[in-house]
Parts: C-alpha cells; sequence; structure tokens
C-alpha cells in the first residue's frame, strides 16, 4: 500500500506536464482538453446527523443518532475520568487493568461464558482505556440488540473481579510489558512522554504501565479503582444505528439506568505537568535496527483551545495525507522514509504534538533535519494560498467521512461528550475551518510548534546514526534502554 | 503491504451467515452493471447518504503474474500509479483528491492490484479523468527518476512492515516454504530486494503494457452519484480506450501435495520464541471456503476459541493464539500461530496445537460452536457492507472472484449451508501434520534474508 502522509506545493515543485504527441493514443478520444482537469459540479451542503439528547434515570447522558440502513447499531460508553490519567503515582496501569478486568466475569457468567455470548449473539464488546476516559465499544445485529445491551450492563455494573481471573490477567500483561523491548514504536512514543511530561505524571507515563510497577498492582487497588472512577452520573451513552430511541432508553433504564453505586468519586481535574526543557534528544541504542523509530514533539493545545481550528489547519499541511510537507519531502523527494505525520493527541489538558516517521537508518540525521526545517519554515513564511486552500478543503469536505458508519458517528459525538463540547458542534465544524488565514497558521505554528521546544526520540542503532545526531546542535543525550527506562550514562 | 489490508477487506467481507435469521430480508447491495466495448466492467452504485463518491478500479494483476527474478513488479505499479502520468504532473493527482476531501490509496496481493479513489462526490468527472490518463497514458511519463524514487520507498515499506518488525519476516518464510520455487504464491507481494534493484524502466514498462489493458479490469463507482452521470462520465473517459490482447500470464498448475512435514527455524531480535502452523487450504470462492474459515473460527479467533481457551487460558503457555483462513484465488492459506509464555518451549505449543486440529479432524465440533461461528460470520458481513467503499470493493471481488456480481445472496447461503462434519471433513482433508510448514521463530539475531 502506499499510503503515508505529506505535501509540498510550493511554486515551481510541479513537474510540467509532457504534451500529448501527434500520435498520441489519446488522439482517439474526442476530448480536446485532456490536459485540463474537469470543473466539480455544484457541491452538496453536508449537514452532519443530529442526535437525540436524552438521560436515564440515574443521571448517565444518553445520545441516540438513528439509522436504519442495515440491521445493525453501534454503541459507545464513555468514562471520563476513569482512563489512565487517574491512576495514582507508582501504579501506573492500574485504570487500564481495572477496564480490562470487566469482562473478565460478570453478572454470574464466567470470563470465557461471556466471550461465549458475544459470539453467539453476534455482538462484540471491547474495553479500551485512553487518557482521560475508559471507553466501552459495542458493535451489534439490531434483532440481538437487546441482549447485547444486557451483557454490557452486566460487564459494566457487576464484574465479578474474580482473584483467579485476577492473577492469570496479570500474568498476561506482565508477560506483554516484558515483551515491550519488542516493539520499539511504543517505546519510541514513551520515552518522549516521560520527557515531556515527567515519567511518573498523569499524561507522563504509559496506559499499559511500567513493568516494576505493574507488578505490585493488587486486586484491592483494582476494586477500589473501579468503585472510585466507574461513575455513571458522569457517563454519556451514544448509541447509532437501527433503533427505537423510546425503547431503546425503556430497555436501558432497567439496567444501566438503575445502577447507582456508591462510594463514586468527583472526577478530580487532571493535572498536566508539562516539564521544563531538558536534555532535548533522547535516545535508545537498537543495535542493527534497519530503521530509526523517530518521534519529534512538544506539549501542544488542549481540546478546548480557541485556536484548535488553526491548529488542525497547520497539522493537515504539515502532517496529515500524501500531499503534507513532511510526506513529500521525506518520502517523495528524499525517498529515505514509507510515510511520516503529524499527530496532536486532543484531550482535556494540552497533550502531545508528535511528528513521527521511522528513517532508513543511514539517513536519519539528514532526516531529523529536514523535519526541524520543515517546523521552521512553517512558523517563518505564509503558505501559499493554494496549499491552505487544499489544507482547508481537506478538512471540510472530508467532514462526512466521519459518519460513515455507525461505528465512526458514535466515536465522533462520544468525542463531543468527553469535552463537553455541544451535540451542534459539527453544524459549525466547517465555518471554524473556513475563517483560518494563512497569518492564523503561520502565528499558531510559531507559538505552538517551534522547533527550539522540540524533544527528540530515536529509537535506531546509534553506531550508525549518532554522530549525524550529534552534529544537529541539540546537546547532550539522555539515554535509555530497550525498555525506554533511563540508563546511567 | 498491502497483503494487511486486503486479508482484512476479505475478512470482514467474504462472511456471513446465521442460524436463526432466515425469516429476516437479507440486505441487498443494489447496483448496475453495464459493459465497454474495450472489455472493462463497470458497476454503480448510487447511495446517497452523505456527499462523497468512492471510486475503485481492480486489475487483475498480482505477484503471482510475475515471472522468477522480476518479483515485486505488481506492488511496484501500486506505487508508480502515483507519480503522474501523461497529462497529470507528478503530485496533482493528490493535490486534487485531497482538496476534495480525498485520499488515493492501493494495495495488492498476490492476485489482485485494486486502486481506490475517494473525493466529494461533485469531483465525480475528476476522479474518472485521472483514472482514464492513468490507464492510457502512465508510460508516457514514466521514467529511471520515478523508477529509482519509488523503489526506494518500496525498500523502505519492506523495512517498516517486514524487516523492522519484531517477527515481521515469517508471512515471507512460510511463502517460501509452503509453495513450490516455480508456483506464484512462492514470492511475497512485497519482492525480493535484489529483484526490485535489478528492475529496469523497459523491464517495467513492458509489465503495464501487458496487464494494464480495459478488458483486465473491474470499475465501481459508489455514493452520492447519479446512474445516468456515471454512465455518461465512464463512456467519455474510457470507452475510447483501445481493447489490448488479453495479457499473456504464467500459468500454475496445482503444485504437488505436500506429503512431509516441512519444518523451518529462524531467529529475530524477540524475547519468545513464537510458532507458526500453516497448510495449503481451498481457494477462494471454492465449495470448501466457508468451511474452512468456520473451522478457523472455531479453532483459534478469539477468546471463545479452543485453542484459546487451552493455551492461553487454561493451561497459561501461549501469551496469545490466533487460527486463520485466507482464500486466494489458486488456493488457500490456513495458518495457526502462538506466541510462547517466556520459559515455555515452543514445541510444547506445536504439540497441543496439533492434537487440537486433530480433534476436530476426528469429531465434528459441537453444534454450538458453528452456531457461534456462524454468527460472528453474520455480524462481520453486515459490518462490512456499511462503509461505502467497502462494498465496492466487495462487488468488484463477487465480479473478478465469484465471476458473479449477484453472488450476494449465494455469499450468504453457501456458509448456512455448513453443517458440523463439513468443518470435520475440511480439517481431515486439510490440516494434516505431514503437509504443513512449522515455522519456529525464537530469540536471537534477526534474519532479514528472504
Amino acid at each position: 500500500m502506499r499510503r503515508a502522509i505529506l505535501g509540498s506545493f510550493l511554486a515551481g515543485s510541479l513537474v510540467a506536464a509532457t504534451p500529448a504527441t501527434a500520435d498520441s493514443v489519446f488522439d482517439k478520444s474526442a476530448i480536446t482538453d485532456w490536459a485540463k482537469p474537469p470543473a466539480p459540479t455544484k457541491e452538496a451542503t453536508f449537514k452532519p446527523p443530529v442526535g437525540k439528547r436524552l438521560q436515564l434515570n440515574n443521571g448517565m447522558a444518553l445520545v441516540v443518532v438513528e439509522n436504519h440502513k442495515l440491521p445493525i447499531a453501534s454503541m459507545m460508553l464513555v468514562a471520563p475520568g476513569a482512563g489512565a490519567a487517574a491512576d495514582p503515582a507508582g501504579k501506573g496501569g492500574l485504570a487500564a487493568f481495572t477496564a480490562d478486568l470487566l469482562d473478565e466475569g460478570a453478572g454470574g457468567i464466567s470470563a470465557l461464558g461471556l466471550a461465549e455470548e458475544q459470539d453467539r449473539l453476534g455482538a462484540s464488546i471491547g474495553i479500551a482505556t485512553d487518557v482521560d476516559a475508559a471507553i466501552v465499544s459495542v458493535s451489534t445485529l439490531s434483532k440481538t440488540l437487546d441482549p447485547a445491551i444486557d451483557l454490557v450492563t452486566k460487564i459494566v455494573t457487576t464484574p465479578a473481579f474474580d482473584r483467579k481471573e485476577f492473577e492469570r490477567v496479570r500474568g498476561d500483561r506482565v508477560t506483554s510489558l516484558d515483551l515491550r523491548r519488542d516493539r520499539p514504536r511504543e517505546v519510541a512514543s514513551l520515552v518522549l512522554d516521560a520527557a515531556l511530561f515527567g515519567a511518573t505524571t498523569a499524561y507522563g507515563h504509559p496506559i499499559s504501565g511500567i513493568r516494576d510497577e505493574f507488578k505490585t498492582l493488587t486486586l484491592d487497588e483494582v476494586q477500589a479503582f473501579y468503585k472510585a472512577h466507574w461513575n455513571p452520573a458522569v457517563m454519556t451513552l451514544v448509541v447509532v444505528g437501527d433503533v427505537d430511541p423510546g425503547a431503546l432508553k425503556h430497555k436501558l433504564d432497567a439496567g444501566l439506568g438503575a445502577w447507582k453505586p456508591a462510594g463514586t468519586k468527583p472526577i478530580a481535574k487532571v493535572v498536566a505537568t508539562p516539564q521544563k526543557l531538558g536534555k532535548r534528544l533522547q535516545l535508545v541504542d537498537r543495535p542493527a535496527a534497519a530503521q530509526s523509530d523517530v518521534r519529534v514533539g512538544l506539549v501542544g493545545l488542549d481540546r478546548k483551545d480557541r485556536r484548535y481550528f488553526a491548529f488542525e489547519v497547520l497539522r493537515t499541511t504539515l502532517g496529515d495525507g500524501f500531499t503534507s510537507r513532511l510526506t513529500q519531502k521525506l518520502r517523495e523527494e528524499m525517498g529515505i522514509t514509507y510515510g511520516a505525520n503529524a499527530t496532536m493527541d486532543w484531550r482535556l489538558q494540552p497533550g502531545t504534538f508528535v511528528v513521527a516517521t521511522a528513517i532508513q537508518t543511514p539517513d536519519t540525521g539528514r532526516g531529523v533535519a529536514e523535519i526541524v526545517k520543515i517546523l521552521d519554515d512553517l512558523a517563518t513564511t505564509d503558505v501559499p494560498a493554494a496549499e491552505l486552500e487544499k489544507s482547508k478543503q481537506n478538512i471540510i469536505r472530508a467532514l462526512p467521512a466521519m459518519f460513515d458508519t455507525n461505528a465512526a458517528t458514535a466515536r465522533a459525538f462520544a468525542e463531543l461528550a468527553l469535552h463537553h463540547l455541544p451535540d451542534t458542534y459539527y453544524a459549525s465544524y466547517a465555518a471554524g475551518i473556513r475563517r483560518v488565514s494563512a497569518k492564523d497558521v503561520k502565528s499558531i505554528a510559531n507559538a505552538a510548534i517551534p522547533s527550539s521546544k522540540m524533544v527528540f526520540t530515536i529509537v535506531g542503532d546509534m553506531s550508525k546514526v549518532r554522530a549525524d545526531l550529534d552534529k544537529l546542535g541539540l546537546g547532550d543525550a539522555a539515554m535509555h534502554d530497550l525498555y525506554g527506562m533511563p540508563v546511567a550514562k | 503491504m498491502t497483503r494487511l489490508t486486503l486479508v482484512l477487506a476479505i475478512a470482514l467481507l467474504g462472511q456471513v451467515a446465521t442460524a436463526h435469521a432466515e425469516a429476516r430480508a437479507e440486505p441487498k447491495i443494489v447496483y448496475e452493471k453495464f459493459e465497454l466495448t474495450n472489455g472493462l466492467h463497470v458497476y454503480v452504485i448510487e447511495d446517497h447518504k452523505s456527499p462523497t463518491v468512492y471510486e475503485v478500479l481492480w486489475f487483475k494483476v498480482g505477484s503471482k503474474d510475475e515471472v522468477a527474478n522480476r518479483t515485486g513488479f505488481a506492488h511496484l505499479f501500486e506505487h508508480l500509479m502515483f507519480k503522474g502520468s501523461a497529462h497529470l504532473p507528478d503530485g496533482l493527482m493528490d493535490k486534487l483528491l485531497e482538496g476534495a476531501g480525498g485520499w488515493s490509496n492501493a494495495f495488492t496481493s498476490s492476485d489482485m492490484t485494486v486502486y481506490q479513489n475517494v473525493a466529494a462526490a461533485n469531483f465525480l468527472e475528476t476522479v474518472l479523468w485521472i483514472d482514464a490518463d492513468r490507464l492510457a497514458g502512465l508510460l508516457d511519463t514514466f521514467d529511471k527518476a520515478k523508477l529509482d524514487n519509488q523503489r526506494d520507498v518500496v525498500l523502505n515499506e519492506r523495512r517498516q512492515s517486514y524487516e523492522n518488525r519484531p517477527y515481521g519476516m515469517a508471512e515471507l518464510v512460510i511463502q517460501d516454504h509452503l509453495w513450490p520455487k516455480d508456483h506464484g504464491y512462492h514470492w511475497s507481494t512485497i519482492g525480493y530486494p535484489a529483484d526490485l534493484k535489478a528492475a529496469t524502466v523497459p523491464d517495467v514498462a513492458a509489465f503495464f503494457k501487458n496487464y494494464y489493458v480495459p478488458n483486465n479490469a473491474t470499475l465501481v463507482i459508489a455514493g452520492d452519484i447519479k446512474l445516468a452521470d456515471a454512465k455518461r462520465l465512464t463512456e467519455k473517459y474510457f470507452a475510447w480506450i483501445p481493447r489490448a490482447a488479453e495479457p499473456a500470464r504464467p500459468q500454475y498448475k496445482l503444485p504437488a501435495p505436500i506429503t512431509k512435514e516441512i519444518v523451518v527455524k529462524t531467529t529475530d531480535d524477540v524475547q519468545v520464541p513464537r510458532v507458526y502452523l500453516a497448510w495449503r487450504a481451498p481457494a477462494s470462492f471454492s465449495a470448501e471456503e466457508p468451511a474452512s474459515e468456520l473451522a478457523a473460527a472455531i479453532l483459534g479467533d478469539g477468546k471463545s476459541s479452543r485453542l484459546y481457551k487451552r493455551l492461553v487460558y487454561e493451561e497459561k503457555i501461549a501469551q496469545d493464539v490466533q487460527a486463520s483462513f485466507g482464500g486466494e484465488q489458486l488456493a488457500g492459506t490456513f495458518q495457526i500461530v502462538a506466541t510462547a509464555k517466556p520459559g515455555v518451549d515452543p514445541q510444547r505449543l506445536i504439540k497441543e496445537i496439533t492434537e487440537e486440529v486433530a480433534k476436530l479432524s476426528s469429531t465434528p465440533p459441537e453444534a454450538v460452536e458453528l452456531e457461534r461461528a456462524l454468527n460472528s460470520h453474520e455480524a462481520s458481513f453486515l459490518n462490512g457492507l456499511e462503509p461505502t467503499l467497502q462494498r465496492a470493493i466487495l462487488l468488484a471481488s463477487y465480479d473478478v472472484m465469484a465471476k458473479d456480481p449477484a453472488y450476494f445472496s449465494k455469499d450468504l447461503a453457501r456458509f448456512r449451508a455448513v453443517t458440523t462434519a463439513a468443518v470435520r471433513d475440511v480439517a481431515a482433508s486439510y490440516l494434516k501434520p505431514t503437509s504443513r510448514v512449522v515455522l519456529t521463530i525464537s530469540p536471537g539475531k534477526k534474519v532479514v534474508e528472504k
């Protein structure tokens, strides 16, 4: 697959079209102006789907979007405050472990029984832990919607937290953490987050935890975390698909809506702790690596920052899509990578902005230097009008794709709920993007992603890449082992 | 790399059915078909749920259609097709499509190369113009610079997707042993680096001229468009392109069966061993494909499967286990993969997997196991119909692989017809200990040849 990311729209970068010669095969067509791209026809106006907002008896918010095209439905339950940011210090991975155990036996059904029942119903229930929230995703046939709701209700409200299952899952997770050294991309991100926020802080530790801490987690701690942080009164359930809102609410009120646990705590505001810029080179030596995994990042913006739209236009121009500057330069021009992109982890507090790529080993230093140049250019020079328009239209015209499936629609509304944005938010999204000017983009590039504040994490063969990296003028390096843990010099 | 996506698409699409769904009307794929005089098959799916158009152009050429010492060409084209053509300067198509809120991508497998364009629906004509220009005029601007550049990108794709990934070489090693040297499934889609490096402009151009012809392709246009417009514009941009000779391609006989277990051992820079058991299996859309898929589900797909229960849940000797079946045009592959827990001898994993396969080969599964597998398939199938693009790819696969665009209803029926005895029978016929390749990757030095 050729997909990656990138884009340089600088004037002159286009190769002139080769004129069709006299005996061109194109002479057989009746089209005389082949070289001219056809004009688009009149653009349709897109209206995002509208959710119906209801509330269950216990205060849980319910958002329903009806779609009867196929006999299926998707649900997403957002549990704010049950994410990894709530892990107590020294207990990294507790939130994710707790969420993981919910479907290892619940409501009188065994762990394997729950899996068998999902298959029998043609349903699938997944539980994921993010930083600011835990998320339960359900996909089901509409004919088995009710039993699927019963099943997910058992999982969320009456997890067994059986000791035998606890020990088994902990064993699996410890093994997975033992094997982390085999996953260099994960290690690169972990090292970057630790450098940006502090290794033991809410946003600075890995969601899945650190092996040595994880081993010490107890069943009591899991139960206490569940009791304190899985609070129906702050949750939102989004249901999209072939459902009837009235019947659905009635059904839910008999189970999820009747769930009123004691002992929940109010959600603590996340304290993100951006670190002072320390050593800017964070390195992991991985001998014989064919490529270097590169992460260049800093603490970006939070989701409700008023500069969100300008930032998204900037990010798209820089590193989202094949025409973005990173892909055009590093892949299409230099041919030193399969892809490169820029992502912003939008959170309640400012999260990680990162440029990510894997560069063939001998060209690592050269590639990193190009990333810096690309960032600097965006911060000092206006994006040309045609490129700016391309980025903006790319975002605006891709909006419908956010609602292409029930699951995607559920995700879109779940994000609004997590960030306390209004249900009507997407209706004004295109207007927000349209307002962004070249000046806005340059200004946000300068203010929010200056290369001078970036931390550079590189996992690769240091015997081959270190000399070039040292020439970048980033100062001393902090070294880490293959698990991403700091090593003494 | 592209194989991954393909497997995903087929996994989502190629599945069906349930024991208790007979009463309900089945969803239909509604489409119109027409064929141009140059042999191009065209399908139109009108779906007005959102103002987007999806275009799929499927060429019947994959890595099996390459010849020895010239591997990786089919996939290389998947890259070169984005580097400009007669009237499309390099980079313009991505600018047009991304500026239209869309994107463009492709995947390659042993049998096919499938291009996808997505854009706001009012760019329908732009999309067709792009693909007609690529088909009729790719070679007009093809040169050594483009070849060199995309070869570098492909070699990096190989590093990222295979060489620099834990256990990443397994897929290539298995193919290498499962199929004899003179069979088109012997080499991987990504190709051998030496062949890629040796590729010349005339070699590559000849490959294109042979396979990239309208009578070797199927076009599907789906989304918020009108049939009449799609028809008129398809005629305008594609109908004039001359029909060409049917592509000359290597013909493969079914290779002699493997009669003695092939044991392969290699090492990688990893912490724990992983074992792979692989067999040749039925082809896609063959009579035994549904039972093969269901056998894989019962053996090792998810937490309710037999291998998960035994190796991961009860005995805790494996960190993970997965059985899968993938059908391709000439034959399929059935594979079981398990990662050892630290300290566990990989031979024990192989022994216990062998026992479970033997059990399924001698005794039909419980009815309830088959019911679970079928219902999961129905759910995957219906969920796979939801994204418009995926529906378009499914329709193209019916046209090309099943040679029957109306295959949808038959696809459901063939899964529902599977009996527990049929599951046992495919296991007995195909999953013999003597006909398998067993690969063990142990901790050690990374090996990237092949």
